[in-house]
């Protein structure tokens, strides 16, 4: 189990640098890394505290 | 195999880190939480793939390409992190001569503040503060999920011990740095874009908390509850989040053998626990070297060195009122990161240490104020609440371990300042929004 899981995390770190690597070839506002993509969550008014600073 | 495989991905990683020096520096920082050497066994082991990877780092800095390089700007938190290594280093100087543990940890802390003093150059951006993220979980949170799942199959049978070739060599530490892999795993299972990655963060971050119970550490049981308590408290989905912390706390009260109880249920018992009171006799004696060497202190952990002990064996330190039944014979370690640097670094050593710490806490703050009202940035909201949740926890779990110079400690705190940063540029592309909110 050691063995695949450490080779699953060599990959993954393989995976992350070859998705960096071509994310800094392109230009800033079109670069993401593919697999390790980020996303942006969209708060709904009901997860927004009427209270809080974003109401 | 590993080392076949090792030598396979080294194909790939070498050539792309001379290239991109942001592939090097991440690659430095995995190889430094990750210790590769402890899974490899073959002719790949005495490698120094640290050492490698800052050295390339440093080589494609100057003479590589680098899309995007940040500005260094002596930031409140760099002029803290200067100030903390010059310190250190003075204090290494004016050490307690012919302690062997000295030099050790000194380079090792020195390694680590160069990788923060670069992070400014680096941490430009929102992609990359993911990618760094990502490096954090892949290196640390690795040791988490591997253990944790140990410790899933043995149904509780299997006892964490650490990771000897790191700082996390024996199960306390172990689980104070595995305390702070779990909001990073938890960030990362929130906002990362494919379904697949989010689960699979999310497991790491379940498996580790597995990991830390694993241990019976008291004081990652500490921290494993703050970080449960924080991301139940700061998440927009505050039920469903104390929901998941309170079926994973049943889940403990069912599945925990009698043992772990025992272990837990000691912490209200500290008094007539000998591995307690051997903790307070060594913060005794640390706070006595600090009070010899109020400045500097006596260099890095003097405390373990055997000559140091005896000598202030008897002094009574800054905790004279705690009655100690037996003082041990052996050196002990400094078992609290506080008195740990205090004996190490002095007074102006500790201040410069808390400073560091609170001055994360504080950019939490700045960084929520910036980011209020501004939908976009609810990933840098939630970031800093989880940086400081991690923060928190070490805080409280390291007042008994001997962790201060542990590397992702620092990384986390500059993660912090180069969360800030890219805020406040985010805020300054966007001045009317950016104005309102400050």
């Amino acid at each position: 189990m050691e063995s695949i899981l450490f080779t699953l995390d060599v990959f993954f770190m393989v995976a992350l640098v070859w998705a960096i690597f071509k994310a800094e070839r392109k230009a800033s506002q079109f670069r993401d890394l593919g697999f390790f993509a980020y996303r942006d969550i969209e708060r709904t008014p009901a997860t927004i505290r009427k209270d809080g600073p974003d109401a | 195999m590993r080392d076949l495989m090792m030598l396979a991905a080294m194909v790939v990683f070498v050539p792309l880190s001379l290239i991109n020096a942001f592939i090097a520096y991440l690659l430095w920082g995995w190889t430094a939480v990750l210790s590769p050497v402890f899974y490899l066994y073959g002719f790949m082991r005495p490698l120094r793939f640290n050492l490698l990877f800052a050295g390339i780092t440093v080589f494609a800095l100057l003479f590589g390409r680098l899309s995007e390089r940040g500005k260094f700007t002596l930031t409140r938190t760099q002029i803290l992190f200067i100030l903390f290594a010059l310190h250190a280093s003075i204090s290494a100087v004016f050490a307690i001569p012919n302690n062997p543990f000295n030099l050790e940890y000194y380079s090792g802390l020195m390694k680590v503040m160069a990788f923060c003093l670069l992070m400014p150059l680096f941490a430009t951006s929102r992609l990359r503060i993911h990618a760094l993220l990502i490096m954090v979980v892949l290196g640390l949170g690795f040791h988490g999920l591997l253990e944790g799942l140990k410790f899933i199959a043995s149904a509780g049978g299997h006892r964490v011990l650490g990771i000897q070739t790191t700082m996390m060599g024996d199960n306390n530490h172990f689980a104070v740095g595995m305390v702070l892999a779990v909001p990073i795993a938890y960030y990362l299972s929130h906002f990362s874009n494919n379904r697949l990655v989010r689960l699979g963060f999310l497991g790491v971050a379940l498996l580790t908390a597995a990991a830390i119970l694993g241990t019976y550490s008291r004081g990652g049981f500490l921290g494993l509850a703050i970080v449960g308590l924080g991301i139940a408290l700061g998440s927009p989905k505050k039920w469903l989040s104390i929901t998941v912390v309170v079926l994973g706390a049943v889940a403990v009260l069912v599945l925990a053998p009698e043992s772990w109880f025992e272990r837990i249920e000691s912490i209200g018992a500290a008094k007539e626990d000998s591995s307690f009171m051997g903790r307070v006799a060594a913060w005794r004696i640390s706070s006595a070297i600090a009070l010899a060497n109020p400045l500097f202190g006596g260099g890095f952990h003097a405390l373990q060195y055997q000559p140091t002990w005896e000598s202030f064996r008897f002094a009574s330190g800054l905790l004279g009122f705690v009655q100690i039944p037996e003082m041990p014979l052996i050196a002990k370690a400094a078992h609290s990161i506080y008195f740990e640097v205090l004996g190490d670094l002095g007074f102006v050593g500790l201040f410069l240490f808390l400073a560091l710490l609170c001055n994360a806490l504080l950019s939490r703050f700045e960084i929520r104020r910036l980011c209020a009202g501004q939908s976009h940035l609810a990933w840098a909201k939630t970031l800093s609440d989880l940086l400081a949740v991690s923060i928190a926890a070490y805080m409280v779990s390291g007042a008994g371990v001997s962790l201060a110079y542990f590397e992702p400690i620092y990384v986390l705190l500059a993660l912090m300042e180069a969360l800030k940063q890219c805020v406040l540029n985010d805020c300054r592309a966007q001045p009317s929004v950016g104005r309102s909110a400050a």
